[in-house]
């Protein structure tokens, strides 16, 4: 492989923890849902799918766990998000901490720093698609990777059909613009909020998994490292849409696949290579923030 | 009336912590030990003893400020999650002025380190307050961002440029002696920790008292109101983050000099002292005396899960795990107005607050 | 025919506030009914328990005779209550057909899961041709007139089935043409078999569609009549519960002094799409004149208040007073300078309602120190001057230390007002100032607004209510579009006229000083 095919593939390696969160998310954002426990989320799937995977070897078991505990969160998050109309940013901010805290106090007891499923050889993960690894150039980037960057193409499909073409879809998208529409023709604006957060919190699941299990079979702490909430400012800067907010995505992608593969050549100073996705992310915040405003003559957008 | 609700208050704030303590008591009990013991060792450990005491006291003194940092933008309707990061970057370039700047005199050397460590955290904060200000961007995504860059930055900077070489583990060369502050007799408490009251004492009376706090619950409880009646929403904005980031940063350097001495990766320990500060502005409900009683609650929580580790098996990670779980019960009010209008109207509306950005 | 729907003894309880207090309530089947009351009366309450988005504390509702019990709107629905709301329930980014059919989406025929666009576009094409309504159900809704919108809310009922049409304050917003013309099709809808039930507080609109009304006062029902029985000045009376002059004494006796205070000069900007909304708008106001600006809402009357009070910038144009440039001056700027405003929106501008009556009273001048001592608040001198607003403006107060939420609507307006005059302003911009107060509020404020006037005051008066701006200004400039389009004499102008202006002709005959 040459290096613009190994950027690419990277890119879209790189991309593909964020880009499970942004279409899960994207769900709970149309909703009216500040979901910023994307990150926490994601670290649970990420320690579960490891800490399960110490003790099976069956993908599906490993899979199902780390969607269980996930949607677990989820269905805390909701319920004192929706029902209880508690403050979302505090509850986010409390599972962004809580999760991590957990992780941490059964590694201390296990008296581990970090936990190795040895038996786990990403490779063995990584499968061909069979039309599509043909296509010269484009094959060799997107095929050959795991499982979860498969979901997290197709999820960009499909959540576009969710989010226009379906029922359900479209009371998600009512329940986040006008509240009000929804409540006066009968539509239950709890429900759906609850499920687009548990879709947020599933895909969540499939992002860590992806990022610990079928990258290194390794889990350390921390290891989400704000992907989290890059995927946020995919959502804000895409305004919640499936395909634009991908794209934001892969832009995140490519920041963080041009970092790693050029700091072959940067020397010791590499090490700050890593701050590069998020300030281009602030960045991209920036940028569309300022363009969205650009004909604001309030004073009062505060 | 008024007695009602400052009761009901205090149990928004008691009940989520007893639930907190309750689920850490199950988490406690599944490891195989015993939480009345450990719970028992914690706080007998950290508020019984005259020497746990102080301890807990020397140690409450940067949650004071961190908490003040936090609940200045919170009740202004901000939301400063970067505290953690301006902390780390005042503590940071104060560890560097005490171990490189040899200015000797005791007084002089401490004033230059808060100088500095206040000043880089105005000027870390000034990032997502002008961008908040004149671009709209929502400051919460981008000081937690920050947060992640300032972290790689200053484990950069101190594994490479600034580096103890002696040392046997990343860390910068200890600051001077004339840049620590010195302990009350054995005692671990110092001067920082009436300085960090003081400085407390200085918000409360702003806040009570003068346009600044006016501003800041205007600001908070409706900003069209505020800037309606001239009060000029952003330029209070940008003011507002630059004050939490250099109270946090402020923090930070006294920290470094009444602590640390030196910056290792762990300079803000377990759980982080901004997002510890969270958790003390939100169990304080925002309040000046509410954040000075949690903030010694939480200290005595930390002091004490440091003697937990002596004395069981217990990781002392325990008490993230209980600060996560007593926020996490503090995003909704227990008791609410009940029977009050308020419940009513809200659910007639029905109306949910948009993600703003 | 016979009776459609009926309450007994329906209560509605906020804690200790009773809202509707054992309403007995008849509908005859095909009628057109009024129900009208002040604002705070409990229309809005009793509606909102037929169509149940609140839950009733107490008493029955029967439908044709049936005892029923509803769990949701969507219930009422099914029923055949349907109610088009004061604030549309719509969808801004929603086309037209996808609003018609909110909550009853058509299922793609085989792909059972998706839904089929465009066999909705068909049946609501449909729905409107059969309806005579003027509509393309590939619009979307953000970018059509709130006429239309309206239109879009009674279609959402027609297309299910309902039997009963509540209407809450349809006509708060549209311009006399386009009232005339929802009159005309309510009408035509009740021709058709459909029963009404028109929430108002406009006496005139009662009078001329319905055929009996029913009288609601504190939450009660004092009085139901046959609309052919009464007239406009005993349904006033009814209402408030004695004698309302219908309009102020005006005897306009302001442009006495020739001296011009305010000018506004081709003031220009644009909203947050781009689109110019103040389009060269220049009027000027003498001392001791009221300056009315009329026009249907949403052209242009928000964004030019909001320039005037220095909560938007102009992207052109200039803003003289007293002689001095103040064009894009913050709040605070044109407070100093003697200029009091009363907002549009009270509780979103005007007051805080979280902070406390004392804290409101002093807002906007907060950053002068006429409340502090050394630079620290004199909480003594604070209560004090919020003591004398609300002796002197006759302010109804529950608890003196408690929040601005404890205040009614009347009462809240009029502590901005005190505030506001308090400060012995030379020029008062006045927007919306007798929006959802009730009458004898609205007669204080209009009579503040005269004298204020009378005492060689300048006032740029902004209102959507036609009659308000007529019986108060001495000189009308209509807006239509973002643009002043005519300037106009109250008093040698009919109501028409001005009607026609705001939809945006310019009558022939009328004396129209063009711009």
């Amino acid at each position: 492989m040459n290096l613009l095919s190994r950027i690419l593939y990277d890119m879209v390696y790189h991309t593909t923890p964020i880009l499970l969160c942004v279409l899960g998310g994207l769900f709970a954002y149309k909703a009216g849902v500040l979901n910023i426990a994307l990150e926490g989320m994601m670290l649970a799937g990420s320690f579960i799918a490891v800490f399960v995977a110490l003790h099976t070897q069956n993908t599906l078991l490993i899979y199902l766990s780390a969607l269980l505990v996930c949607a677990v969160i989820g269905l805390v998050f909701a319920y004192l998000a929706v029902k209880k109309k508690g403050n979302v940013i505090i509850i986010g901010l409390a599972i962004n901490m809580l999760v991590p805290a957990i992780a941490s106090f059964i590694l201390q007891y296990m008296g581990v720093p970090n936990l190795t499923a040895k038996w786990v050889n990403p490779v063995n993960f990584r499968f061909d698609i069979p039309l599509i690894k043909d296509i010269p150039f484009l094959g060799s980037i997107l095929s050959g990777h795991p499982l979860g960057t498969y979901i997290g193409l197709l999820m960009i499909f499909v959540a576009s059909v969710v989010l226009y073409k379906t029922r359900f879809g479209i009371y998600t998208r009512v329940i986040g613009e006008s509240p009000n529409a929804a409540t006066s023709l009968g539509i239950q604006a709890n429900k759906y909020a609850t499920w687009a957060i548990l879709i947020g919190a599933l895909c969540c699941a499939v992002a860590g998994l992806n990022l610990s299990y079928e990258r290194l079979g390794i889990f350390t702490n921390g290891m989400t490292a704000g992907r989290g909430f890059i995927a946020i400012a995919a959502i804000y800067c895409g305004k919640g849409k499936p395909v634009q907010s991908a794209m934001y995505a892969f832009i995140f992608g490519l920041a963080r696949s041009l970092a790693i593969n050029l700091s072959v050549f940067a020397g010791p100073i590499s090490a700050l290579f890593d701050i590069i996705p998020y300030l281009l992310m602030i960045a991209i915040l920036a940028i569309n923030s300022a363009y969205e405003i650009r004909n604001y003559r309030m004073r009062t957008y505060w | 009336m008024k007695s009602n609700e400052t009761l009901r208050n205090i149990l928004n704030s008691v009940l989520p912590v007893l639930l907190a303590l309750l689920i850490g008591a199950i988490l406690i009990l599944a490891i195989g030990e015993n939480p009345l013991e450990a719970y028992g060792i914690m706080f007998g450990k950290s508020l019984f003893t005259l020497r746990g005491l102080t301890n807990t006291l020397h140690a409450a003194g940067p949650l004071l400020l961190t908490g003040a940092a936090i609940a200045i933008t919170f009740r202004a309707g901000l939301f400063n999650m970067g505290v953690e990061g301006q902390l780390l970057i005042g503590g940071f370039m104060a560890g560097l002025v005490g171990a490189y700047l040899h200015i000797g005199n005791p007084l002089l050397h401490k004033l230059v380190a808060f100088a500095v460590g206040a000043s880089v955290g105005v000027l870390f904060a000034l990032i997502p307050a002008l961008l908040r200000a004149y671009f709209r961007v929502d400051e919460m995504v981008v000081t937690l961002t920050l947060n992640y860059v300032m972290m790689t930055i200053l484990e950069y900077l101190s594994s490479g440029p600034f580096r103890d070489q002696g040392a046997g583990y990343v860390t910068t060369p200890t600051i001077d002696s004339s840049a620590m502050f010195t302990r009350f007799g054995s005692t671990r408490l110092t001067p920082f920790f009436l300085i960090a009251l003081l400085l407390f004492g200085i918000l409360w009376f702003l806040n009570t008292k003068t346009e600044f706090g006016y501003k800041i619950e205007a600001i908070g409880k409706n900003p069209e109101f505020s800037e309606a009646t001239g009060l000029r929403v952003r330029k209070s904005i940008i003011m507002l983050i630059l004050v939490s980031g250099a109270i946090a940063g402020f923090a930070g350097a006294g920290h470094m000099m009444s602590q640390e001495y030196k910056y290792t990766l762990s300079f803000s320990g377990v759980t982080g002292l901004g997002w510890d500060g969270m958790l003390v502005s939100l169990l304080g409900s925002h309040s000046p005396l509410g954040i000075i009683i949690s903030s010694i609650f939480y200290s005595a929580l930390k002091t004490g899960a440091d003697n937990i580790n002596m004395y069981t098996s217990i990781p002392k990670e325990i008490v993230a795990v209980i600060e996560g779980i007593i926020i996490l019960f503090l995003s909704i009010r227990f008791l609410n107005e009940r029977f009050g209008l308020l419940e009513k109207l809200s659910k007639k509306k029905g109306e949910k607050n948009e993600p703003a950005l | 025919m016979g009776t459609i729907l009926q309450t007994k003894d329906l209560t509605k309880k906020f804690g200790d506030f009773t809202a509707n207090d054992k309403i007995n309530l008849t509908v005859e089947e095909g009628e057109i009914k009024a129900i009208v009351g002040e604002n705070g009366a409990g229309k809005s309450t009793l509606m909102n328990m037929l169509y149940r988005q609140l839950e009733p504390t107490s008493g029955e509702i029967y439908l044709r005779g049936q005892p029923i019990e509803f769990n949701s709107p969507r219930d009422a629905i099914q029923h055949g209550i349907g109610m088009v709301h004061q604030h549309f329930m719509l969808v801004p980014s929603f086309k037209v057909y996808e609003n018609i059919l909110l909550g009853t989406e058509l299922a793609h025929d085989k792909l059972r899961f998706l839904v089929d666009h465009k066999k909705e576009q068909q049946e609501c094409a449909e729905l409107i041709k059969r309806y005579g309504f003027d509509l393309d159900v590939n619009e979307v809704v953000e970018n059509l007139s709130v006429g239309q919108q309206q239109k879009i809310e009674i279609l959402k009922m027609l297309y299910r089935n309902v039997d009963i049409l509540i209407l809450d304050e349809p006509t708060s917003v549209l311009t006399p043409q386009e009232v005339d013309e929802l009159l005309l099709q309510l009408k035509e809808l009740k021709a058709q078999g459909k029963t009404i039930i028109l929430i108002t507080h406009k006496l005139r609109e009662v009078m001329q569609v319905s055929d009996s009304v029913t009288v609601i006062k504190k939450g009660q029902i004092i009085g139901n009549v046959k609309t052919s029985e009464t007239n406009e000045a005993e349904l006033a009376q009814m209402m408030v519960g004695r004698k309302v002059l219908l309009t102020v004494q005006n005897d306009h006796i302001g442009q006495e002094s020739p001296e011009v205070i305010y000018t506004v000069n081709d003031l220009t900007t644009n909203n947050t799409y781009g689109n110019i909304v103040v389009d060269h708008v220049s009027f000027e106001i003498k001392k001791g004149e009221i300056y009315g600006i009329a026009g249907v809402e949403g052209n242009g009357q928000s964004e030019l208040v909001k320039l005037l009070s220095g909560m938007m910038e102009a992207t052109g144009g200039t803003v003289h007073y007293k002689g001095e440039e103040i064009t894009n001056l913050w709040a605070d700027e044109l407070r100093k300078l003697g200029i009091a405003i009363i907002p549009e929106d009270r509780y979103a501008q005007g007051l805080c309602k979280e902070m406390s009556l004392s804290a409101n009273s002093i807002a906007g001048s907060t950053t002068s120190d006429a409340f502090k001592k050394n630079g620290i608040f004199d909480f003594k001198r604070i209560r004090q001057h919020c003591q004398e607003l609300i002796d002197h403006y006759q302010i109804r107060i529950a608890e003196f230390e408690g929040n601005v939420s404890q205040l009614s609507g009347g009462n809240a307006q009029k502590l901005i007002i005190a505030r506001e005059m308090n400060r012995q302003p030379d020029l008062l911009i006045a927007s919306q100032p007798t929006r959802g107060v009730d009458i004898g509020a609205i007669e204080f404020i209009h009579q503040q607004i005269l004298d204020f006037r009378n005492s060689g005051g300048a006032v740029l008066l902004i209102s959507s209510e036609l009659s308000e701006v007529m019986s108060l200004s001495d000189r009308i400039g209509v807006m239509y579009k973002g643009k002043i389009l005519g300037e106009v004499d109250p008093l040698e102008t009919s109501e028409t006229e001005i009607g026609l202006l705001m939809a945006g002709t310019i009558p022939q005959e009328a004396v129209v000083y063009e711009k």
